[in-house]
């Protein structure tokens, strides 16, 4: 008969302590380091503080010139891409284009970036503008989801 | 000199660091200060690695700001961040392929002269026993005391498998004739 | 055109704050019946071919199955956990997939992953493996691979430090 599962999973407390006493992590913090990783936290908070100020002021005024070139009638007709967002991204991430999105496109990838032939493959999965193990990791992740509701 | 404990929640202080309080960073820093710092010695067994992990850790943080949100608990998240760390420097400092963290040594720190009693001796052989990634989770969970899911969080793995591998590292220290009177009724 | 330019001007004027994207941990809830932990080993026998990638699916035959957990395996290139969804956890059909880079592959039958499962009352269950992808380096498929899946009541002996 199994024992209580909540049982087996916990220590005696003399032993608990005596393995507390035994590897308990003895080290101390240094004053020195406080100060340098505050110092260095403060002055990337200012200075972004500042940037984002500076940013939403010329977004504001850039943003009312794109709204007004937006509206005004456009000089060609638009071509829509007959392609929805799920299904552009798997295009994105069958890297070795055999028409189905694998661990042997993460594969592709990562030879890809290893080589330093990247930017070829359009393997910005993320769209965080880099192609790097992130992106690999977003198609491997993608080649294992149990509801792939992407095509093969 | 740590300022006296901040009482906001961690939301609050990043909300207020989203807003520019640099101040609000230093709450949080001490916050969690020393708990990073025993994880990070935990996983690189090393003072001086363990000081450089705790700055890139916090370094990590601060440049997430502003725009940052806190959907987890800030240790799940700052957790991974320690152990790929940790992960860098053993990297660089080991000439092996294995790039297992769990392997780092974490025995206890005395020399095989020194004088400990037989008590703590058959404990360090009977946990020298364990694989490392047994004996990692038990550390983690009865020496510095995190919770299922932060051990989850520090080792990368499912808190399906932290259990697992507690419950067998418990099953077999129970096992052991070295540390059986400690589980004798 | 005229979207993507007011996308970009909503942007611009920082409505839409940069989100941090964080993973919320996963908490398996605990069994309330009497249960016991088993371990599967997964393997792969890539025929004597150097084997870069692997996607396979593994299936319990049973609902009184749950995963627990998943870890790598005893090769060098496939120690790491594989790739896996995180919603397979305490259900009983998950997909494993890894690959790796590197010039030191298996080639022989090796235990490329290891499932941590829960198995409530007396079931004994079975698993089907459906091996999708064996790869060598170069992506092309080996031929003749094979995977299979075994099921141990207990965990083996721990050697070398080797996670059981």
């Amino acid at each position: 008969m199994p024992q209580d599962p909540a049982q087996l999973d916990d220590l005696p407390d003399p032993l608990a302590e005596d393995m507390r006493q035994l590897y308990r992590a003895d080290i101390q913090p240094s004053p020195a380091v406080d100060q340098a990783i505050l110092n260095r936290a403060r002055a990337h908070i200012a200075g972004r503080k500042r940037t984002l100020l500076l940013l939403r002021v010329a977004g504001a005024a850039a943003a009312v010139v794109l709204v007004t070139a937006a509206l005004l009638p456009s000089l060609h007709s638009a071509r829509r891409s007959a392609r929805s967002p799920v299904a552009r991204q798997v295009q994105a991430s069958d890297i070795n284009a055999d028409g189905a999105v694998d661990i042997r496109d993460a594969l592709a990838l990562q030879r890809a970036i290893d080589a330093g032939r990247a930017a070829a493959t359009h393997g910005d999965i993320t769209g965080d503008g880099v192609i790097d193990k992130r992106d690999v990791d977003a198609i491997a992740m993608s080649a294992v989801r149990l509801d792939r509701g992407m095509p093969r | 000199m740590p300022p006296p404990p901040d009482p906001r929640s961690d939301h609050e202080l990043i909300a207020a660091l989203n807003a520019g309080d640099a101040a609000a960073f230093d709450a949080i820093y001490y916050r969690y200060r020393d708990r990073i710092l025993r994880l990070a010695y935990r996983f690189t067994a090393n003072h001086a690695d363990a000081q450089d992990v705790l700055q890139e850790t916090f370094s990590y943080l601060y440049r997430k700001f502003p725009g940052f949100r806190l959907t987890a608990s800030m240790t799940t998240f700052l957790y991974p961040v320690v152990r790929n760390l940790s992960l860098e420097i053993h990297r660089k400092k080991r000439t092996a392929t294995t790039t297992n963290l769990d392997a780092v040594a974490d025995l206890p720190g005395f020399d095989a002269g020194d004088q400990i009693d037989q008590t703590r001796a058959d404990l360090a052989a009977a946990m020298s026993n364990l694989s490392p990634e047994h004996r990692q989770t038990v550390l983690l969970r009865f020496v510095d005391d995190l919770t299922m899911e932060e051990i989850a969080a520090a080792m990368a793995v499912p808190v399906g498998t932290v259990k697992s591998r507690l419950h067998h590292a418990i099953a077999a220290l129970r096992e052991d004739p070295r540390i059986r009177r400690y589980f004798a009724p | 055109m005229k979207v993507v330019a007011l996308i970009l001007a909503i942007r611009l004027l920082g409505v839409v704050a940069p989100t941090q994207r964080t993973e919320a941990p996963t908490i398996a809830q605990p069994a309330t019946q009497s249960v016991r932990f088993a371990t599967v080993d997964v393997r792969i026998d890539p025929s004597n071919h150097p084997l870069a990638a692997y996607q396979l699916e593994v299936t319990a035959d049973s609902a009184s199955v749950k995963l627990a957990g998943v870890e790598g395996g005893e090769h060098a290139a496939f120690r790491e956990p594989p790739y896996y969804d995180a919603a397979a956890l305490n259900q009983n059909r998950i997909v494993l997939a890894a690959f790796n880079t590197g010039s030191d592959l298996p080639a022989k039958d090796s235990r490329v992953a290891r499932l941590h499962v829960q198995i409530a009352g007396d079931a004994n269950p079975k698993f089907e493996v459906k091996l999708t992808v064996a790869s060598a380096s170069d992506g092309s498929a080996i031929p003749g691979a094979t995977a299979t899946a075994s099921m141990s009541s207990s965990p083996p002996a721990s050697t070398e430090g080797a996670v059981p």
